[in-house]
């Protein structure tokens, strides 16, 4: 009987997985990055309580990273072992395969939101200054044609700053953090 | 306009509609195993005597009321949910019925996550699509028509410890049924039945129009707007009209069937912000923003808005109406109906005569913005928008 009827379960992605867990740690160090010096993204952590923590993660075991943001407005890059349930606004993308699409560019986080890909435990009255930001980050991040794609309108950041930004953010943030 | 590439729909609430249609609810608690429920409502709802007519429909029954709680506030809290929840343990109760509008079916929503998970704070299940397991049978029974709370997956609970309010949205919440009854609705005064009805129609047309939109909620919010469309004028002039009163709650809950599934826009984000600044009610807002939040939405969504005119004007008005021309007419015909409901039951038209301040708008707008439902509105909620809107909802 066992061996007719065989447990099937479940299979890897493992390519997939991966790029998903190098994005979130890119988008943690990016967070972290560009916090410090984009006005966009100081507008809105400025209405953010000091100590707000924010979790994104991939459900159930697809990896995970978490920011914390400091007193100066800026955010802190906290790893991706932040357990969900300490933090103040955790944002559960529901399955590997939802969070690579929204990761390459395939798909934007409202519309996300909107297709129940996305999962979200706290206080949900910060969750469109969390969007807003990350559409901010996705605009440094992707290619305009993507970004594009992605947002109802991309944020008004300027070309010479967009540009700046994008070579630190991807040199110095990513890297170190910086 | 593309198909749905990829959409959930859930509505799994009975709908027992009637004029006498209370009687069956002995029926449904029953069948479903059920003979303590808990009822939960409001003094006015006492106060007009529809406690009254629900307790007589329970007459011959094996049901015996566990508990009446008839005092919930006009905005549901921790505090209160709190205590009811300790109510319906001390008195062994093993369901819930909510009497009323949407302050007392989002409070029985709260309790009955307490009851059902034996829990004692209700903060642990804030949040989107959280809840797990099976909630205790609850039930509905509307008094207003428009809030359509009884078809909604969602909760908002004001933390008076935070002074925030908290939201939880889960498909769990809904009710096993709701019960459309002409006599609970009939004693609402003509303006709130205008006010109630431009909330649903808000719901409906927000829906879609909305980024969530699917097939499933389009039928929903067609058949809202079509039963608005006709009856809406005619129960504010008439509040005696059974079969009117009647169309408008299922209006109502087809409407909040629309937004469950399909969430709503820039006009709720406004809305809300304005109700919690100015302490305007719901439904007046609703209407003044409605026209302006369309067309705010028109770079998007001008054929949505155009197909709207069929179920909110009628066939003749839509055929006579060139097609690029039907989305401004439809924003026409709203801010029409505005303008009688106006003028029979003295509903506001604007924020000026809503008795919101201009030195409210920074506040209002800031807290627009931020309001989730901005999220599936069609076009980005600026700041700069947020002011456009309030600059043309102020005297228009």
């Amino acid at each position: 009987m066992q061996n007719h009827y065989p447990d099937l379960t479940s299979r890897k992605k493992p390519f997939k997985k991966t790029v998903n867990q190098v994005v979130l740690f890119v988008l943690g160090r990016a967070l972290q990055s560009l916090s410090k010096t984009d006005p966009i993204i100081r507008a809105e952590t400025a209405l953010w309580p000091d100590g707000f923590t924010l979790v994104m993660d991939i459900l159930p075991k697809g990896g995970s990273m978490a920011v914390r943001r400091q007193a100066d407005m800026s955010l802190r890059y906290l790893g991706d072992k932040f357990p969900a349930e300490k933090s103040d606004i955790a944002i559960h993308i529901n399955d590997v395969e939802s969070a690579f699409k929204m990761f390459t560019g395939q798909l934007g986080s409202d519309v996300a939101y909107a297709r129940h890909a996305i999962s979200a435990k706290g206080d949900l009255s910060y969750t469109v200054s969390v969007v807003r930001v990350i559409n901010v980050v996705e605009t440094y991040l992707f290619p305009r044609i993507l970004s594009s794609k992605l947002m109802k309108e991309t944020p008004p950041i300027p070309g010479w700053r967009l540009h700046l930004l994008r070579l630190k953010t991807y040199t110095l943030g990513v890297l170190f953090g910086i | 306009m593309k198909f749905s590439e990829y959409y959930e729909f859930s509505f799994p609430v009975k709908i027992i509609s009637g004029h006498t249609a209370l009687n069956k609810l002995q029926t449904e608690l029953t069948q479903a195993g059920v003979s303590r429920p808990m009822v939960i409502t409001d003094a006015g709802v006492v106060k007009v005597g529809l406690l009254e007519i629900f307790l007589n429909a329970f007459a011959e029954s094996d049901i015996t009321i566990g508990a009446v709680f008839d005092q919930t506030p006009p905005e549901s809290s921790t505090t209160v949910v709190d205590e009811i929840a300790k109510v319906f343990r001390e008195k062994a109760c093993d369901s819930l019925i909510a009497i009323g509008g949407g302050s007392v079916i989002d409070t029985t929503k709260g309790v009955n996550i307490l009851v059902s998970n034996n829990s004692n704070d209700i903060r642990e299940f804030r949040g989107a699509d959280i809840l797990k397991g099976c909630l205790l049978p609850f039930y509905v029974v509307p008094t207003t028509a428009g809030t359509g709370s009884e078809a909604t997956n969602t909760a908002v609970i004001q933390d008076l410890e935070q002074g925030v309010k908290m939201l939880i949205v889960s498909e769990l919440l809904l009710p096993k049924a709701a019960v459309l009854d002409t006599r609970m609705t009939l004693t609402l005064p003509p303006k709130l039945t205008a006010a109630t009805g431009m909330d649903a129609l808000t719901h409906a047309m927000e829906s879609y129009i909305g980024i969530q939109q699917n097939p499933m909620s389009d039928a929903y919010a067609w058949q809202a707007i079509t039963l608005i469309g006709r009856y809406l004028r005619q129960v504010t002039a008439n509040p005696q009209d059974k079969d009117g009163r009647l169309a408008l709650a299922n209006a109502s809950t087809m409407a909040g069937t629309a937004f469950s599934n399909a969430m709503v826009g820039c006009v709720h984000s406004m809305g809300h912000a304005t109700g919690a600044v100015a302490h305007v009610p719901h439904g007046i807002v609703m209407s003044v923003f409605l026209p302006h939040g369309l067309r705010l939405n028109l770079p998007k969504t001008a054929d949505r808005i155009g197909e709207l005119l069929l179920p909110l004007a009628g066939a003749d008005e839509f055929a006579s109406t060139l097609p690029e021309q039907r989305a401004q007419k439809t924003i026409e015909q709203v801010e029409r109906l505005k303008e009688d409901l106006f003028k029979l039951s003295g509903l506001p038209r604007n924020l000026k005569e809503a008795g919101v301040k201009r030195d409210q708008f920074d506040k209002i707008a800031a807290l627009g913005i931020n309001d989730g439902s901005a999220l599936m509105n069609p076009v980005e909620l600026t700041l700069d928008r947020a002011y456009g809107l309030l600059e043309a909802a102020w005297e228009g």
